[in-house]
């Protein structure tokens, strides 16, 4: 507070003191000259010249405060912290592109560029206001409240300045026939169909947050509406919860469009430019980072689009039964609410919240999932991808426990191997179709629990006795190779199976899920251990000291 | 999107009430708003931050668990990784999409796996294990890199004035 007071003391020291100089030496050179041209030479030179320009930077500095305070009121934090982050580069650009231009325009690319950064920096504040508004949207505001609103009327404003702007640029530049100055006007105007389509992207987004709005206090009422009328029916009244309006379905991914669709008009004003102005090397810049931009976009809300709508048809249903077979909690990640009701599990579940396994085998609601799913391809738990790059769901990592007991073929084949420390292996043969489909790796059967889990790994070469395949490290990322060697003695217990011919047709490994965190178990085990121990020796120590 | 929002953060907070961790207290500033929480963070042992008890505030969006929450200690603290705001930049607040320079591993970014809980914990973590590679306040960087001893005594006395010593 002091400091703030401190500075308004120093800004009004400031303003009135230039004010004093720009006075007088006005006052000197209109007294010591004869003429006019007399006195701006006077005014244009030395000392006098820096006077006025701080008195014009002053002034403009005041004016533009008064016009904030006019349009938007007082400025919250964040919105001056945007405006300084933002203004140096500005401003950097704007005497760039005065650079550009001949000697003879520079009084008007200056007076254009200041007016331009006026607007801009009014622009910036609209934005910032737009997301205040969205924050700040209570349940009980009035919608009409939210239309006749400060923000709507700065639009309007902006909306008219900018439309001026531009109308009068492409006048003038018809009207002066492509004459020196042309490009100039061209430029600004240029700059100013951005800031329109800027505006009309804000336009975009905010109709489509009034119409969410709208669209949940509609909800509202309709849910007000019936549980008066029928208050002592609380069954009625759950059931209309599920049916609430919960959000604009997709609504990320409509915010998406609408920034791609005025990022595409900006990429066709730029090209338009191209036509009349000679000096495209500052338009080249623009017009590919637009494309790059545009590009990357596209193909992000076409994967993401194409990937959601498939959700459903191809992420399987998880039942309950399932569910509790898995061992899973029974809580959705996203909702923190049960993944299946249990008070309501005779009541049929509505399509959004049916239970959706993912292939890293995390299970989450339909319509969580899928607003997750349009700001992050991965689950939002482990976070593996769910689609590939052709946006085929990716095979699914767990198998659970009913069709893993499916998958090693021949459970006569499946022997029990007792005799070897390491991960045991056995050959589980499938000769259905005199192939062999696959190679299981299996333990003891005894300790075989109803949430044992199995992962199949397809086999990228095998030779006369050994396979090998590839094992995802989920925790550092990476990749671990392993080889598996087929034990001999029981091949020949399996005694139809000639292998150095079919060794080839072995396509899948299934590993228990037991084998593969053993290892990283007992690592952690033993550096808890170590840690455990040093903590003993340093107790130790401080009671031998003491 | 906000009666998910709302639902979640009634939740954590039945959550939090049920069996809050140790050092941590948290809950919305007023009862018609769950999108303000107040919280309490106790300062973690055997660091310069041990005995003070700071006070932050965390902003849920409305699309809250999709986008994570900010959170701002009022008053700042003197650490590497808190803003001269007040604002706090650990990875796990930062929304997975955007990352301007390639800084975060994707997996270390906001999830709607974190709560309310896990990011007070990974504050707490935070207090006691600086990140000065991406640090928020430079000089607190600087002053805890090369100055060890100095850096303990400003928070130290921060804290007594904190506590109105």
């Amino acid at each position: 507070m002091e400091v703030s007071q401190a500075r308004k003391r120093q800004v009004i020291v400031f303003t009135i003191v230039i004010y004093a100089l720009a006075f007088y030496s006005v006052y000197d050179a209109t007294v010591t000259s004869i003429s006019f041209l007399q006195t701006i030479l006077k005014l244009t030179e030395g000392f006098n010249f820096i006077i006025i320009c701080a008195f014009m930077l002053l002034n403009s500095a005041l004016l533009w405060r008064l016009s904030t305070l006019l349009l938007f009121g007082n400025l919250r934090l964040i919105e001056y912290e945007h405006i300084l982050e933002r203004l140096p580069f500005t401003l950097i650009n704007t005497i760039l592109m005065t650079s550009m231009f001949k000697e003879q325009d520079f009084s008007t690319v200056m007076l254009f560029g200041f007016l331009l950064i006026y607007v801009k920096v009014f622009h910036w504040i609209l934005r910032d206001r737009l997301d205040g508004l969205l924050q700040n949207m209570q349940e009980t505001t009035r919608i009409y409240k939210l239309i006749l609103s400060r923000f709507t009327l700065n639009m309007v404003i902006l909306f008219i300045i900018d439309l001026q702007m531009v109308c009068y640029c492409i006048n003038t530049s018809l009207l002066s026939n492509f004459s020196s100055s042309t490009s100039v006007v061209l430029m600004i105007g240029m700059e100013f169909s951005m800031l329109l389509i800027d505006l009309s992207n804000m336009l975009l987004h905010s109709s489509l947050n009034l119409y969410e709005f709208y669209r949940s206090q509609q909800s509202d009422n309709i849910v007000n509406l019936e549980s008066s009328s029928d208050g002592e029916d609380e069954a009625d009244n759950e059931d209309e919860d599920e049916n609430q309006f919960t959000g604009l379905e997709g609504k990320f991914l409509y915010e998406r469009i609408i920034d791609i669709f005025t990022r595409f008009l900006k990429t066709i004003v730029h090209c338009l430019m191209l036509i009349p102005l000679k000096i495209p090397v500052m338009l080249m810049k623009d017009i590919v980072w637009d494309l790059i931009t545009l590009y990357q976009n596209i193909t992000m809300v076409w994967k993401t689009w194409r990937n959601n709508r498939q959700l459903d048809d191809k992420l399987p249903t998880v039942s309950e039964e399932s569910l509790k077979a898995m061992g899973v909690d029974n809580i959705c990640i996203i909702c923190m609410d049960e993944l299946i009701p249990e008070q309501r599990s005779h009541r049929r579940i509505s399509k959004k919240y049916t239970p959706k396994r993912l292939p890293c085998g995390h299970v989450l609601h339909l319509c969580c999932l899928k607003n997750w799913m349009e700001r992050s391809q991965t689950c939002p738990i482990c976070r593996l991808p769910v689609f590939d790059e052709s946006g085929n769901v990716l095979p699914s990592h767990i198998s659970s426990p009913t069709s893993a007991s499916s998958v090693p073929t021949d459970s006569n084949t499946d022997v029990p191997m007792e005799q070897m420390p390491q991960p045991t292996t056995s050959t589980g043969l499938g000769e259905d179709n005199g192939e062999i489909e696959e190679v299981c790796v299996s333990q003891e059967r005894k300790s075989h629990t109803a949430r044992n889990t199995w992962y199949p790994f397809s086999i990228e070469g095998s030779s006369e006795n050994s396979i090998s395949f590839t094992l995802n490290d989920i925790k550092k990322s990476r990749e671990v190779p392993v080889k598996l060697m087929i034990d001999r003695s029981l091949q020949n217990n399996s005694n139809e199976v000639d292998n150095d011919t079919k060794s080839e047709l072995i396509k899948r490994v299934v590993i228990p899920d037991e084998y593969i965190f053993h290892n990283s178990n007992i690592d952690s085990l033993k550096r808890r251990i170590s840690e455990l121990e040093s903590q003993v020796q340093d107790l130790n120590k401080r009671i031998r000291k003491d | 999107m906000t009666k998910t929002a709302q639902k979640r953060l009634l939740k954590e907070l039945q959550q939090l009430n049920k069996d809050s961790p140790p050092g941590i207290v948290a809950a919305p500033k007023n009862e018609n708003d769950l999108f303000v929480w107040d919280c309490l963070i106790q300062g973690p042992p055997d660091t310069p931050y041990e005995g003070g008890v700071f006070n932050a505030k965390l902003e849920f969006p409305k699309d809250y668990p999709l986008s994570p929450p900010k959170l701002t200690f009022t008053p700042s603290i003197l650490h590497p990784n808190i803003y001269n705001n007040g604002e706090v930049c650990i990875s796990i607040l930062h929304s997975p999409g955007d990352d301007p320079n390639m800084y975060e591993l994707a997996e270390e970014r906001w999830s709607p796996v974190q709560s309310v809980e896990k990011i007070l914990l990974s504050v707490m973590s935070m207090l006691s294990e600086p990140n000065i590679e991406s640090g928020a306040n430079v000089d607190a960087c600087i002053l805890w890199r090369d100055n060890r001893p100095e850096f303990e005594r400003q928070v130290k006395t921060s804290i007594l004035r904190s506590l109105g010593f």
